[in-house]
C-alpha cells in the first residue's frame, strides 16, 4: 500500500459565496441575477450568457492545478446532477478525477456500468464514485425510493456486485432481492477501461458491511479525533477479515490563513453574518448515523462563535455556514498542517479538502497548505512522542 | 421549416475502430518507419466530437445520440459533446426503464441549466426480452407502455410541479418536485417511434415528435392515421424520417458508395446525386429528417454543403 496521501477538493453544486465572512451565495443562480453575480452575471443590463457549469468549470481547473486529484460532487435535491457535470466538463480538464456522489437506488447497476464505463473513456480513466446510500426521511421519498436504512445498504451492496459484475466478468447473471440480470456485459472497448475506484460513505454498522466488502476507501465526514482513530480501526479490522485493503479520507473544510488569528476573525465574521438566520442544515429529519453524530454538536444553539471550539483548531460551526457537516478545521496554514498530519497519523490516508469561496480556496490551500503537510514522516514522530 | 438532424454513430463507423486500435494499444504502428506520436490520446469519443462539430458547422438542426448495444452511453456523448457543440439539440435515446424517473428528471434538469435547453429524450425500451433481461429490465411486454406513460408523468411532474405525489405501479414520489433554479426549465422533447398500431396511440398522447423510418409501410397512412389520433386529444405530433445517406455529386458514385457498404438494398437507405436526394426528401415533406452514414464525417459535411441548401432554397421560395 502506498504511503502517500490522496487529496481531493470538493466541487459546490448548488452555488457557491464569495466569502467565508459572509456566506450568502453570490456564484450560480439559486440567487437572483444582480450586478456582480457569477455565472450568470449581469452585463449591461442582461444575462451575460453563462450558466454555473462555467463556474464549477473554473473551480475544477483551480483544483487540478493546484496539485488535487480531483474532486467530490455532491448530489442533494437542491443541487444538479453529477453525472451531468463530469460529462460535461470532461473533454475541458486535462487530470481532474470526478468523483460522482451517487445512490445506488437511482439508476440500475447495468446501465450505471455503461454510463460510467463511457465516462471512463470520455476522460481517460477519471471517472470515481462517492457510493452514498442516503439519508432516509423525507428526502429519500423525494427521491422516489421509501426503503428503509438497512435495506437500502443490502440494495448498495447487490448493485455494486452487479456492476463489477457486469463489467468485469460478462455476461454477468445475477437473482439478488433488489435486483436481477441475466447474462449483462460491456461493449469491449468499454469493459476494457477500469472499474472506478470506489470511495464509500456511511457510518452506521451496515454501512460498514457493504463498504468492507466493496470501498477502496472508506469516507468520513471529520469527528473527533479518538472517535475516528476508532472508527478507521473498525473498518480496517472488518475489511481485512474478509482479505482485502481499504483506505480511509476525510472530508472537512478548512479556514486557513497566514495566521491563527485571521482564520479566527473569519470564523467568527461568519458566525454572526449568519446569526439572523441561523438554521443548522443537519438537524433535520433523517436516519443517519454519520449526520446525527454532526447534529450532536448542536452548533445553531451557539451564542458565540467560540462556544464551538472544540479542540485546537477544531470548530463545530461549519454547517451554520454552509450545508454539510459541523466540524472542520481553523488555524493557520501551518495549524492547518498539523491537524492534517495527526489525521494522518491516526489512520487516515486521504482527504476531501474544501474551503469558502471553493475557486479561491482551491488555490490558496494547494499553494500554501499541502506543501506543509509531512504525511507518514510526521506520524513516525508523532507515534514516537 | 423542416429541420435537420444528423445521428451520431455512438457505436462507431468505419473510422472510430481505428481511433479505439490506437487508444487501447491493441494495434501495431501501421507502418513502422514512420514515428507516431498518436498511441493512447484518442478513442471515439475524439471522433464523435469532430462530427457533431462538423454537424453543427454544416448547418444541421440537431443530433441524434441513438442507444447502440455496442457503443457509448448517450447520455454521456451528448454531456461531453454540449459545451464544444453551442447550438444544434442533443435528443439521446433513453430507456425509461434502467433507473428512477425522479433521477432522471434531476439529470435532464441539470442538463437544461447548463446547455440552454437543448436536451430531448428518444424514449424507448429494447423490445426484446431477453435484451431488456441484460440490461437489468425485467418487465412484461404487455407493461412497457403503461411503465412510459408512468415515466412521463413522474418525470413531467417533479421538473414542473412543486409537491408532486405519485404512487404507481412503478415509480413512486413523496412530497417531491423541483425548487428554486432547478425549476421552470423546458422539459426535453419528447421522441417516440415505432410504426404499430399501439406505438401510434402513445406517441399520439405523449410524443412531441415521432420518427419512421424511411421505407416504413404505408408511410402516408402511418403518419395520416397518427395525425388523426393525436387531433383527438387535441395535440398535434411531428414527424420525423429517419435515413441512411448515400450522396455525390455524381449519382452512379453515390450508388456504387452504397453497395460498397452493403447498404444499397435496404428501405432506409437514400442514394443519389445531391438534386435527387434534395428533391426525394422534399417529396416525403417530414418535419423532421434524422440522417445518418457510415462515413459519418463526410456525409455530414457533403449534405450540409450541397443538400441542405437545396431543400432550404426551395422551401424559401415556395414560403
Ligand atoms: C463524506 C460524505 C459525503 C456525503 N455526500 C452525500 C451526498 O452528496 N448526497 C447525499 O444525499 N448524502 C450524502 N452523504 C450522506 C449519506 O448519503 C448517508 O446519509 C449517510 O452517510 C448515512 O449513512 P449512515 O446512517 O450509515 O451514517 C454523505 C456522507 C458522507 C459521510
Amino acid at each position: 500500500m502506498s504511503s502517500q496521501i490522496d487529496f481531493f477538493w470538493r466541487l459546490p453544486t448548488h452555488g457557491c459565496s464569495s466569502s467565508v465572512r459572509n456566506p450568502d451565495l453570490s456564484r450560480g443562480d439559486w440567487v437572483p441575477l444582480k450586478e456582480g453575480n457569477q455565472a450568470p452575471g449581469l452585463y449591461e443590463g442582461v444575462s451575460d450568457g453563462t450558466t454555473y457549469i462555467d463556474h464549477v468549470a473554473q473551480i475544477a481547473k483551480a483544483a487540478e492545478i493546484s496539485g488535487f486529484h480531483g474532486g467530490l460532487i455532491p448530489s442533494f435535491p437542491m443541487t444538479d446532477d453529477p453525472w451531468v457535470i463530469s460529462s460535461h466538463l470532461a473533454r475541458e480538464t486535462k487530470t481532474f478525477r470526478f468523483m460522482i456522489a451517487f445512490q445506488p437506488g437511482f439508476i440500475n447497476p447495468v446501465e450505471t456500468a455503461r454510463l460510467t464505463a463511457s465516462l471512463q473513456r470520455a476522460t481517460g480513466g477519471r471517472a470515481l464514485f462517492n457510493i452514498i446510500t442516503g439519508g432516509g426521511g423525507p428526502s429519500q421519498l423525494w427521491w422516489g425510493d421509501s426503503f428503509a436504512h438497512d435495506d437500502r445498504y443490502g440494495r448498495t451492496t447487490e448493485f455494486l456486485d452487479i456492476l463489477k459484475g457486469v463489467w468485469k466478468d460478462g455476461p454477468f447473471s445475477y437473482d439478488g432481492r433488489f435486483y436481477s440480470v441475466e447474462g449483462g456485459t460491456l461493449p469491449p472497448a468499454l469493459a476494457a477501461t477500469d472499474l472506478p475506484e470506489i470511495y464509500f460513505s456511511g457510518s452506521s454498522d451496515a454501512a460498514l458491511a457493504s463498504a468492507s466488502k466493496h470501498a477502496d476507501f472508506y469516507l468520513t465526514w471529520l469527528e473527533p479525533f479518538e472517535q475516528l482513530k476508532a472508527k478507521f480501526a473498525a473498518v480496517k479490522e472488518k475489511t481485512d477479515a474478509l482479505g482485502r485493503r481499504i483506505k480511509c479520507s476525510i472530508r472537512v473544510d478548512l479556514i486557513a490563513r497566514p495566521t491563527e488569528e485571521e482564520a479566527w476573525a473569519d470564523a467568527k465574521a461568519g458566525f454572526e453574518a449568519t446569526a439572523h438566520k441561523r438554521s443548522d442544515s443537519f438537524r433535520q429529519a433523517s436516519d443517519s448515523v454519520g449526520a446525527a453524530r454532526q447534529a450532536a454538536f448542536k452548533a445553531s444553539d451557539a451564542k458565540h462563535y467560540d462556544d464551538l471550539i472544540i479542540g485546537p483548531n477544531l470548530w463545530t460551526g461549519f454547517s451554520l455556514l454552509r450545508g454539510g457537516p459541523a466540524l472542520g478545521i481553523v488555524g493557520s496554514y501551518e495549524q492547518c498542517a498539523e491537524r492534517l498530519d495527526e489525521l494522518i497519523a491516526l489512520g487516515a490516508d486521504g482527504f476531501i479538502l474544501a474551503g469558502t469561496p471553493h475557486l479561491e480556496e482551491a488555490y490558496r490551500v494547494g499553494e500554501e497548505v499541502l506543501p506543509l503537510v509531512r504525511g507518514r514522516q510526521a506520524s513516525l514522530s508523532i507515534a514516537a512522542e | 421549416m423542416t429541420e435537420f438532424y444528423w445521428q451520431l454513430p455512438t457505436g462507431g463507423d468505419n473510422r472510430s475502430g481505428a481511433f479505439d486500435q490506437l487508444s487501447r494499444n491493441t494495434r501495431p504502428t501501421p507502418n513502422a518507419t514512420i514515428r507516431d506520436l498518436r498511441r493512447n490520446q484518442f478513442n471515439n469519443f475524439d471522433y464523435l466530437s469532430q462530427i457533431a462539430r462538423a454537424a453543427e458547422m454544416a448547418g444541421f438542426d440537431g443530433l441524434s445520440i441513438p442507444y447502440d448495444a455496442e457503443g457509448e452511453s448517450a447520455w454521456i456523448v451528448a454531456g461531453a459533446i454540449a459545451r464544444e457543440v453551442r447550438r444544434p439539440k442533443l435528443v439521446i435515446d433513453f430507456s425509461p426503464g434502467l433507473g428512477s424517473a425522479v433521477y432522471a428528471a434531476k439529470q435532464a434538469v441539470t442538463f437544461q441549466r447548463y446547455s440552454g435547453n437543448r436536451l430531448g429524450w428518444a424514449l424507448a425500451s429494447n423490445a426484446d426480452g431477453a435484451a431488456r433481461r441484460a440490461l437489468g429490465d425485467f418487465v412484461n411486454d404487455a407493461d412497457l407502455a403503461a411503465r412510459l406513460e408512468e415515466f412521463l408523468t413522474v418525470s413531467k411532474g417533479v421538473a414542473s410541479q412543486a409537491d408532486f405525489t405519485f404512487k404507481g405501479r412503478f415509480f413512486e414520489v413523496l412530497n417531491g418536485g423541483f425548487g428554486g433554479p432547478l425549476s421552470g426549465l423546458d422539459l426535453p422533447e419528447i421522441t417516440l417511434s415505432g410504426d404499430s398500431d399501439e406505438a401510434l396511440i402513445l406517441s399520439a398522447k405523449h410524443a412531441d415528435v415521432h420518427v419512421f423510418a424511411l421505407g416504413t409501410y404505408d408511410l402516408e397512412d402511418r403518419v395520416a392515421t397518427l395525425k388523426a389520433q393525436a387531433a383527438e386529444h387535441s395535440r398535434t405530433v411531428r414527424i420525423a424520417v429517419k435515413a441512411r445517406v448515400f450522396t455525390h455529386d455524381d449519382a452512379a458514385r453515390a450508388r456504387l458508395d452504397a453497395e460498397r457498404a452493403s447498404f444499397s438494398e435496404d428501405a432506409d437507405t437514400l442514394a443519389g446525386d445531391f438534386a435527387g436526394v434534395a428533391s426525394e426528401l422534399a417529396r416525403l415533406g417530414a418535419d423532421r429528417f434524422i440522417l445518418f452514414a457510415p462515413n459519418s464525417l463526410e456525409t455530414a459535411y457533403r449534405i450540409g454543403e450541397h443538400v441542405l441548401p437545396l431543400v432550404r432554397q426551395s422551401q424559401r421560395q415556395a414560403a
